[in-house]
């Protein structure tokens, strides 16, 4: 992944022109609603992705990025609206340039154009889950099981494996039933060569005798031993005369057309019967689950989403559903997954009964429709084959439901066919058959025994060769099944070890953001198709979160699942991570420690936050989580955001003084103070007059903040005369002396008594006198904060509670000891 | 470049294939060979068909014509 430098925002969304210098730093954008701070976000995520989440997600139907990314008065324009990035890519320690175009989205200029670069860039597309939105977090959380799976497989990009899993299931099940379809054509092979041989089984003495009582009447030597390279009918031909033959052996063909007969006059076999019947029973019972599965899927969830179905309507087309019917339906017909699992594999046994049954006959009309067509004069074969046709169809129906479930109405109409039962034109051409068999002359004994030789040869070789295909299959199939277990099994343990390691890991995170839930546990499950998420409640046991847990609570979650995931899945591609609002539902309380949880689990990887609160935002500095941010003041659809910089506030005064706007620098210095007391007040824990709606305006703020500043100051005074720190008592007396000249100056402790110094009263002051009070706040914040010019920070006290132990900056150059026993 | 704009492997699947890789090599029923040959038609990153793992599990042997 890539770190960002800079960003250059050309008429996208709320932006006309703007430049942000990240430095490759973690950075914040924090600004009031509606300043532009979402437009920054999607820039980003359009200049890496070509898409923008929010105007192209789920349910944003209306919405495009073509249509709606550019700035409204560029709509006809979407050239116009570009986003530039310059980034450094750790991993090739290079830099690069990305720009894109809502014109050509799909199209990025990179430079330099590197084939390593543009991989990068490339693997982000695909990925926009670097920038996460507060709406978001509920993906995480709330979600049901089986979009989680869907969502979280996504994120740890474990697609693939699943793509894997599915191609070795598909090569295990063709090479299974590939294994026993050359088993039944061997064993067909063995049940025509004992016909052949008139034995009930095969055995090598009987055969030998058998070949070599013919021989005898050809009056050939014996064989001895029976060998896969054996000839029963060597030097047999010789003794052969007649060129005029049928090339029917009568007495064997006979043999086997009466066993045809009798097959078909015994109607259905029983075991076959069974296997139909229960065969028959599962696929009406999956095809009725169907109908409810495809009920459900027209409403957009998936076999397992049962869980969904708790509302009065769907929630995602809102058409209203009587919810207690529809559960209870799809209830009492939704099979467990693991029944589904019994009833199909039983079905794959009697299919492939049934599958061997069927071709046996087709095979045997087959022989057949062949003898009758060797026959003087022949007989027509076409029904026969017409017959043999239909069992080859039901076999097909079979076999394609094996390969894909879906297929199940084919397999229900070819198991209703009454399939032994010979169509009465086909009986009648096999009638025919036998009878005009009966009718050929019988043979001489050579002839005959010619005859019996050749056939004993030719199902001899056939059966050795269907043996050893049948063999190799049944190896290839042990093979296909190992190679797939062993598969399974890897893919099962790495999933459960990454899951229990990002629900560890989860948990871990949550714990350190509110360390008051010691106990707090969060489990990740994976079953087929669903993860479910569980966290524990007060101890009383793990539960969805959505269950107990306020939705601060849960929010605070979804980050934490949402880090742990992205750790786990990128590594240390973890380099940068888009939060948009999101730490905003972190719960007041909790602020600094998700600060701490970012900068300390998180070195590496550069964030970009967005907050409305400048309060949080200031917690980012003072927490040293970041370093540099941009405040958006305001925002105009003319001009889009108004930069407001922290350090060129006395710029803008000054310009606004140069031009002798006194009422403009005097608001824009209140309005400044206002923000900066605000976060003062909080670091110092400045006591101020409570207001329920927190609407403070700057007299009740600046006034406590200044004096808690100095009463900590005498604190830190008589903590070092308590310890004998002579030197640091004297620094803190010079501190607190230059502390009571400066807040002088800015008559801020005589705003209550002097109306006409208060700062209302500003816009009316001359420019001199106006400039004297600008440069005595600016004096006096310059005096609080941080010298060290990398870190600029204000000072806060530690602990947030009780008695405070610590006066200091985040970079630790202030560090004043406030403890005195 | 054959294979154009695949996306690479993620950590997790090489994980995945790392320990197959090991578990096949384990198994003495299964020629080393063919699963080395398994192994890298895997990490391809792409879908095999069956005429993919079916080539590598069960090469025809050397010098046949096919
Ligand atoms: N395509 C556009 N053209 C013009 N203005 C737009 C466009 N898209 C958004 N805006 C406006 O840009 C301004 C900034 O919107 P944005 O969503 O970035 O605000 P935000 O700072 O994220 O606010 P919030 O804190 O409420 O999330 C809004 O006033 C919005 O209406
Ligand atoms: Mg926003
Ligand atoms: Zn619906
Ligand atoms: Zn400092």
């Amino acid at each position: 992944m890539i770190c960002i430098k800079t960003i250059h925002i050309e008429e996208f969304r709320g932006i006309r022109t703007l430049d942000l210098d990240l430095g490759g730093e973690n950075y914040g954008i924090c600004g009031p609603n509606g300043t532009g701070k979402s437009g920054v976000v999607d820039a980003i995520e359009f200049c890496l992705t070509g898409n923008v989440t929010r105007l192209s997600g789920q349910g944003q139907g209306e919405l495009s990025v073509r249509d709606h990314a550019p700035h409204v008065d560029q709509r006809e324009n979407p050239g116009k609206a570009k986003v530039t990035i310059t980034a450094t890519v750790p991993s090739l320690g290079k830099e690069i340039t990305i720009t894109r175009s809502v014109k050509n989205p799909r199209a990025t200029t990179i430079t330099p154009a590197d084939p390593a670069i543009q991989a990068i860039v490339d693997e982000l597309q695909p990925h926009p889950e670097f920038a996460l939105s507060r709406r978001e977090i509920a993906k995480y959380v709330v979600t049901p099981p089986a979009q989680r799976s869907t969502d979280v497989q996504n994120l740890l990009r474990l697609d693939h494996i699943g793509n894997l899993r599915k191609a070795f299931v598909s090569y295990t099940n063709k090479c299974k039933r590939d294994a026993e379809e050359a088993e039944r054509t061997r064993s067909r092979a063995e049940a025509d060569l004992k016909s052949a041989l008139g034995l009930p089984a095969l055995d090598r003495e009987k055969v030998l005798e058998k070949a070599n009582a013919q021989r005898s009447v050809l009056g050939l030597p014996s064989l001895t031993e029976l060998t896969p390279k054996i000839s029963f009918k060597e030097r047999a031909a010789e003794e052969g005369k007649d060129a005029k033959k049928s090339g029917i052996a009568k007495d064997v063909t006979l043999a086997e057309l009466t066993t045809l007969s009798a097959a078909i006059q015994a109607g259905e076999p029983a075991d076959l019967k069974e296997n139909r019947e229960s065969a028959l029973a599962s696929l009406k019972k999956l095809k009725d689950d169907e109908k409810a599965l495809s009920l459900a899927r027209a409403h957009g969830f998936i076999t397992t989403g049962l869980d969904l179905v708790v509302e009065d309507a769907c929630p995602l087309c809102d058409k209203p559903w009587e919810a207690d019917e529809l559960r209870a339906h799809l209830k009492a017909k939704l099979l467990s997954a693991e029944e589904m699992g019994t009833v199909l594999e039983n079905l794959a046994k009697a299919n492939g009964a049934l599958i061997g049954g069927i071709g046996d006959r087709a095979a045997g009309i087959r022989k057949a429709a062949g003898y009758a067509q060797m026959l003087f004069p022949a007989i027509p074969r076409a029904e026969l084959d017409a017959y043999a046709e239909a069992l080859d169809d039901a076999k097909a129906a079979l076999t394609a439901f094996q390969d894909d479930h879906s297929q199940i109405e084919g397999a229900i109409a070819a198991l209703e066919v009454e399939w032994w039962g010979v169509p009465a034109d086909a009986q009648t051409r096999l009638d025919e058959t036998r009878i005009g068999v009966a009718a050929l002359p019988d043979s001489s004994a050579k002839d005959k025994a010619i005859d019996f030789l050749a056939i004993l040869q030719d199902r001899y070789e056939r059966l050795l060769a269907t043996t050893k295909t049948g063999r190799a299959m049944a190896a290839r199939n042990a093979t296909a099944q190992k190679v797939h277990d062993h598969y399974n099994t890897v893919s099962n343990k790495v999933l459960e070890d990454i899951y229990d390691a990002v629900a560890k890991e989860f948990t871990e995170f949550y714990k350190a953001i509110n360390d008051d839930e010691g106990k707090f546990i969060g489990e990740l499950k994976a079953e087929p198709a669903k993860l479910s998420f569980n966290v524990d409640f007060y101890g009383r046991g793990t539960f969805p979160p959505g269950a107990y847990h306020s939705e601060g609570h849960q929010d605070g979650m979804g980050v934490c699942l949402y880090l742990a995931l992205m750790k786990h899945t990128l590594g240390d591609k973890f380099t940068f991570a888009v939060l948009d609002d999101v730490l905003m539902s972190v719960d007041t309380g909790h602020r600094r420690e998700v600060c701490r949880l970012l900068k300390t689990k998180f070195p590496d990887v550069q964030f970009i936050l967005t907050t409305h609160d400048r309060v949080w935002l200031q917690y980012m500095k003072t927490e040293g989580l970041i370093q540099n941010g941009q405040f958006f003041g305001g925002w105009n659809i003319e001009t889009g955001p108004r930069i407001w910089d922290d350090t060129d506030i006395w710029t803008e005064i000054q310009e606004a003084l140069d031009k002798d706007d006194v009422p403009r620098a005097a608001a824009l210095l209140r309005r400044y103070l206002e923000y900066i007391s605000a976060v003062l007040a909080d670091n110092l824990r400045a006591q101020v007059e409570y207001r329920g709606d927190s609407n403070y305006d700057l007299g009740d703020l600046l006034p406590s903040t200044i004096s808690r500043w100095k009463d900590r100051l005498e604190k830190g005074i008589k903590s070092a005369g308590r310890w004998g720190h002579d030197e640091v008592k004297a620094a803190l007396e010079a501190k607190l002396a230059e502390a009571n000249t400066l807040i002088q100056k800015t008559n801020a402790e005589r705003w209550a008594i002097n109306k006409s110094v208060h700062f209302n009263e500003w816009e009316n002051f001359t420019n001199a006198e106006f400039k004297e009070v600008a440069d005595a706040f600016k004096a006096l914040l310059d005096h609080i904060r941080c010298t060290n010019s990398k870190c600029g920070g204000y000072p806060y006290l530690t602990p947030r509670k009780g008695a405070s132990e610590q006066l200091r900056c985040s970079c630790g150059t202030i560090n004043i000891n406030l403890k005195t026993k | 470049m054959a294979e154009q704009q695949k996306e690479p492997l993620s950590a997790t699947v090489n994980k995945v294939l790392d320990e197959y890789l090991a578990a096949l090599h384990a198994d003495e029923e299964i020629n080393s060979e063919a699963a080395d040959r398994l192994d890298a038609l895997l990490r391809k990153g792409k879908v095999p068909k069956f005429e993919d793992i079916d080539a590598v599990l069960f090469p025809p042997p050397k010098g046949t014509i096919p």
